[in-house]
């Protein structure tokens, strides 16, 4: 009895075929398997076992995945409802904001905007109107919040203080000018009265 | 009973030694191998047309599987002169595979004798002759109740023509060639021509095997009259006479065929 063994000589002849097949017409045989044991290759209980793992474990996954999907799709639900209603409280809030400014604050802008809109001109042009070389004034301090400006300075005589306060309290935008304290002075040949004055001046807010 | 965790040991182990074992059977008795490394051997002495009675070859296999450990995978690969090869032009008219298969039965019948046989053809390829083969329905029982028996997984049972076609590889495959294997004094021959298996004869000759291989060749090999030959591959024990070929036909010996 003979085994057939692959030879050598039949190894290079398979490679070479194109040298060893002589008179080639092209069309190639197709391969040639037959066997009496049809079922082939049969796998082990390792492999049942292994498939058995890998389609409990895949279940196991679509489990977790039909899960975890659920869980994904309630909670963007959620996300999207707490986004509207984050959205509707953040328009709720801009609106109140627009709507109330609160008080200080408002105080603060009523009393730039009252500062801004007295009648400054007015003011300045009745001292110049006013201005007489016999009162000399060495104190300015008005007062826009309240309309009052305070004048300080001195005067040769008493009479030209008052003729003074009254001029002022003529001009436009000037409603009273009352003479609040005086002090007559003397530095030997000189005499002069010291005063302080205060104007009512712009509309009283 | 519940297995030993030997057992259960062997059944996880299986899948991994399962090409170990291969059964040569043939008119010598048979050889179990494993891996190209001889393992055991029953010398016998059985006819070289058809495989030994049932029961012979049954005590046979219970013997030298014995040296198989359990759930191994076998390969068994038999005598040639055990087999009927022929080539098959299907007729026209033949639909499914039951009527191609009853068809087969006929042929085989009609050119073997009454079997029962188990035969296996290649697919069926329309206009185009296949191969097909037959053994004896008893010898495939028999080694298929030793391998129950044994619980060894047998893998593949088919005879040793089909090997000497695997190793031809492409040679096997293009153009026009022939394949001739001498095993056990028994002359099988095979040629193709066009993409397909043109004829396949197996010559009983005996001590005279280069007269009938002679009269086998020129009977199944038309003679060709161009300058190139074509190749006859040779595997097996060559007869000392050597080879008689038709014209426009050469001879590629291998070297496990010189005798």
């Amino acid at each position: 009895m003979s085994t057939i063994a692959p030879s050598p000589q039949l190894a290079r002849s398979t490679r070479s075929r194109k040298r060893s097949v002589a008179g080639s017409t092209g069309r190639r045989v197709p391969p040639l398997e037959l066997d009496f044991i049809q079922s082939g290759w049969r796998p082990g209980i390792v492999g049942w076992l292994t498939l058995a793992l890998g389609l409990g474990f895949s279940a196991w996954v679509l489990v977790l995945y039909s899960k975890a999907s659920a869980e994904l799709a309630g909670e963007e639900a959620r996300l999207a409802h707490l986004t509207l209603r984050a959205d509707q409280r953040r328009i709720a809030f801009i609106a109140r904001q627009r709507e109330t400014v609160p008080e200080a604050e408002l105080r603060r802008v009523g009393v730039v905007a009252t500062s801004l809109g007295r009648p400054w001109a007015d003011l300045f042009a009745a001292l110049d109107a006013t201005a007489d070389a016999q009162i000399a004034l060495t104190r300015f301090e008005p007062n826009a919040s309240r309309g009052v400006v305070i004048l300080g300075g001195e005067a040769r005589s008493l009479p030209e203080l008052f003729d003074y306060a009254r001029a002022l309290g003529a001009q436009r935008g000037i409603q009273a000018a009352h003479v609040d304290s005086y002090a007559f002075r003397d530095t030997g040949n000189a005499h002069s009265v010291e005063f302080s004055l205060s104007a009512q001046w712009g509309a009283t807010p | 009973m519940s297995p030993s965790l030997a057992e259960v040991a062997r059944l996880l182990a299986a899948p991994w030694h399962r090409d170990g074992y291969t059964l040569n059977a043939g008119p010598g008795g048979l050889v179990l191998s494993r891996k190209g490394l001889h393992v055991a051997t029953f010398e016998a002495d059985w006819p070289k047309r058809r495989p030994p009675e049932d029961e012979v070859l049954a005590a046979a296999l219970e013997g030298i599987m014995a040296r198989i450990p359990r759930h191994a995978a076998l390969t068994v690969r038999i005598f040639d002169g055990w087999s009927r090869l022929s080539v098959v032009q299907w007729p026209a008219g033949l639909h499914g595979r039951s009527e191609r298969k009853a068809y087969l039965q006929m042929a085989f019948a009609d050119s073997f004798g009454v079997g029962p046989w188990r035969i296996v053809s290649a697919d069926a390829t329309p206009r185009m002759p296949v191969v097909a083969c037959a053994i004896a329905e008893s010898l495939l029982a028999t080694v298929n109740d030793a391998c129950r028996a044994r619980s060894v997984a047998l893998r593949s049972l088919r005879p040793r023509w089909f090997d000497a076609v695997e190793l031809c590889g492409h040679a096997c495959r293009s153009g026009r060639g022939g394949l001739l294997v001498f095993d056990s004094g028994v002359a099988t021959l095979g040629y193709w021509d066009d993409g397909a298996w043109r004829g396949i004869r197996t010559q009983f000759a005996g001590m005279a095997l280069h007269e009938g291989w002679a009269s086998l060749s020129h009977a199944l090999l038309p003679a060709r009259e161009i300058d190139a030959p074509a190749i006859v591959h040779c595997v097996g024990r060559v007869p000392p006479a050597g080879l008689m070929l038709p014209a426009g036909w050469a001879a590629q010996v291998h070297a496990e065929g010189r005798a």
